[in-house]
């Protein structure tokens, strides 16, 4: 039973990444040029034009650092979104736990990340940054990541499935995202009165523990770290239920 | 796909008052459900299928059998699991195989090869149980080369003999087949069906939906006749089709949509329907009418020795509703024996209750059995009512007022 799900869901993500190495000329060669043009015109906005500053830390690395992650989540939600309604004709015709698909999709965005990672490392090389032992905790961090995107993925694709309007808003609603998150920006550059509200945004905690291990050398402040594991993990829990619950009618809407 | 429960006989599929609702008009953006929440409660729903309870037991062949949009599809949905009942309760025993869509989730640009790993995985096996299988199906499928080609430049029929090939491998215990056999050539049909007797003699549980009944009756020994969502015949399949071709006038209807096909003939043209006319009650042709008699009649002239021939007629609107069906098979008339080259002709005669319109006829002409017809001619003639008023429906009778 399980391992019958296991080979479909590797089936099922590789089905995405071979489909989209397929449909284009340059396949994957996109998923770096993308970032990396971002990475581009937010270092040249922000850090010439806005001037953030970032202590000793090159702006362009301190961005980077955040906007890997972030770029995974974004995609992976936005991927996961669409699931549902994509494989329709899947869901309508044959019985399968239906969370594989939103999963397979988000699967499926780990290639992206690795090939992003490794251009970020190539950049921490290049910019002489120190490699400190908490590195060690960056899996850690994207587990949480992970939990997270999952989670709130969940909600996405159930509710996407009766109402296409979130994947209309999705776009929007990922920007505002981005810009209430302290990526591009530092999360001092946030007056401290509005400060306490960074702990509803598990984003945010999440990009700073992964400055902190990166690119300071230090491990996460408890007070920033723990509420982010624990609004991931009720994400989790709360957006699987959830999903459960509207997937017996999906087979009605889509 | 494994479902399995303690049942101590042999049922495979067991459904106890199964009632399915959906919403009509599916709202998929917020700014019609909010429309929704203004309008009275449980209006919209629809009831695809109404308290079906039925059995069917390991190793049997069943047919579900019934017009466009009676709910078939949606058994076949409730059995895969796919569709959860509203009410009433459903078992299910054994590994199924879903063939309600060869091909669910084949991917356009990926080969053959890549599909066939997809889709063998989505019907249940193992990547190790297809490696095992994958020279079998390709030479089932008769594909060959084309095996490494995107399948988004294969024909629907190389894409259907693909699908079909992958999920008639997955051995399954209860196979679903809806209405997928049609776009195959004869002989991978014929090949379809000597598998899917192979199944039969393995005892896999077969449910099998189609609009052929020549299929139905060579598949299954057991029909279920659905009807606007309730089950309403089962019985062999002799006489359950049977008892659906009472019905048959207004499923053609379904087939052969459009009056501008004005001389569409079909048949085995055994028997030649020559002259359709309207006329008056003293006989004399006619195309426009008011209150009076209207009298149809056409002349048929028999080709081949008939016996017991159905004679009918059906009267549709211009919007393509029917408005009358009638054959001697209905009215229980006996028609007798009709030598080779015999020509007769039947007439109907009746009050206009009909409303102003334009109203087309489709006569015909079948075996004794109903099922296959000897000549029958979609809208093969017209004509109009015009009355003093018009009510607006279908019909328009005589009746009065009283003020007191
Ligand atoms: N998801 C759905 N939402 C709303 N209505 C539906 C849905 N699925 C089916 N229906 C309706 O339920 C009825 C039965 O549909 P079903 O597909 O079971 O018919 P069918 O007997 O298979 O017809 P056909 O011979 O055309 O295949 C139809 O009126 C159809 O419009
Ligand atoms: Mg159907």
């Amino acid at each position: 039973m399980v391992s019958r799900y296991r080979d479909l869901f590797i089936q099922l993500t590789l089905r995405e990444i071979k489909a989209k190495y397929k449909q284009s000329l340059l396949g994957y060669a996109w998923v770096i040029i993308v970032p990396l043009v971002n990475l581009l015109v937010l270092s040249i906005v922000f850090s010439y034009f806005f001037k953030v500053s970032t202590d000793s830390i090159p702006y362009p690395i301190y961005l980077f650092v955040a906007l890997v992650p972030w770029t995974f989540t974004a995609n992976a939600i936005t991927s996961a979104t669409g699931s549902i309604s994509a494989n329709n004709s899947l869901i309508t015709k044959v019985f399968l736990p239906r969370e594989i698909f939103p999963l397979s999709a988000i699967a499926a965005k780990l290639v992206d990340l690795i090939l992003t990672a490794l251009i970020l490392i190539i950049f921490l090389i290049l910019f002489k940054v120190t490699f400190f032992p908490t590195l060690l905790f960056v899996p850690l961090i994207f587990l949480v990541q992970l939990m997270f995107t999952i989670g709130i993925s969940f909600f996405f694709s159930a509710t996407n499935a009766f109402f296409r309007d979130i994947e209309n808003v999705l776009g929007v609603f990922l920007t505002l995202w981005l810009y209430l998150t302290p990526i591009i920006y530092s999360p001092q550059m946030i007056p401290p009165n509005l400060r306490f509200f960074l702990n509803f945004n598990p984003m945010a905690g999440i990009v700073n523990s992964y400055r902190d291990v990166i690119l300071y050398g230090v491990l996460p402040s408890f007070e920033v770290f723990i509420p982010t594991v624990f609004i991931s993990l009720l994400f989790l829990v709360a957006g699987y239920w959830y999903f459960k619950k509207r997937s017996w009618y999906f087979a009605d809407v889509i | 796909m494994l479902m399995s429960s303690n049942m101590s006989n042999n049922s495979a599929i067991k459904f106890n008052n199964v009632s399915k609702k959906f919403r009509k008009g599916q709202k998929l953006f917020l700014k019609e459900a909010l429309v929704d929440l203004f309008r009275p409660k449980g209006k919209g729903d629809f009831w695809a299928l109404k308290d079906v309870s039925f059995q069917i037991n390991k190793g049997e062949s069943v047919g579900i059998i019934g017009t466009n949009g009676s709910g078939k599809s949606t058994i076949l949905k409730l059995i895969a699991g796919v569709l959860k009942p509203t009410q009433g309760k459903i078992t299910v025993e054994g590994r199924i195989s879903p063939l309600i869509e060869l091909g669910a989730g084949f991917h356009p640009e990926l080969t053959g090869r890549e599909n066939i790993y997809l889709n063998g995985t989505i019907l249940g096996l193992s990547k190790k149980e297809i490696e095992e299988k994958f020279a079998e199906i390709v030479e089932f499928s008769g594909l060959g080369d084309f095996i490494d080609t995107p399948i988004k430049h294969y024909s629907s029929g190389m894409y259907m003999r693909l699908g079909f090939s992958i999920a008639v491998h997955t051995n399954p215990d209860i196979l679903i087949i809806d209405e997928i056999l049609a776009v195959g050539d004869m002989a991978f049909q014929n090949k379809c069906f000597g598998k899917i007797n192979q199944f039969k003699d393995q005892g896999v549980t077969i449910i099998f939906v189609s609009h052929s009944m020549e299929a139905v009756r060579n598949v299954c020994n057991k029909v279920l006749l659905i009807y606007d969502g309730r089950l309403i015949l089962t019985g062999t399949s002799d006489k359950v089709i049977t008892g659906y071709l009472e019905s048959i006038n207004t499923q053609t209807r379904e087939d052969n949509k459009g009056l501008d096909k004005d001389d569409l003939r079909r048949g085995d043209g055994k028997a030649k329907i020559i002259d359709v006319r309207t006329e008056d009650k003293k006989g004399s042709k006619r195309n426009l009418f008011a209150e009076e008699i209207i009298r149809i009649s056409f002349k048929v002239k028999f080709l081949e020795d008939a016996t017991d021939p159905i004679f009918g007629i059906v009267i549709k609107t211009s919007d393509d509703k029917v408005a009358m069906t009638s054959n001697t098979h209905l009215l229980g008339i006996k028609t007798g024996n009709f030598k080779k080259g015999t020509e007769k002709i039947v007439s109907w005669e009746f009050k206009n209750y009909w409303d102003n319109g334009r109203y087309s006829i489709s006569p015909a002409v079948a075996y004794k059995n109903g099922l296959n017809f000897y000549t029958w001619r979609e809208n093969s003639a017209f004509f109009s009512v015009k009355k003093p008023y018009s009510t607006g429906s279908l019909l328009n009778f005589p009746h009065f007022i009283n003020i007191k």
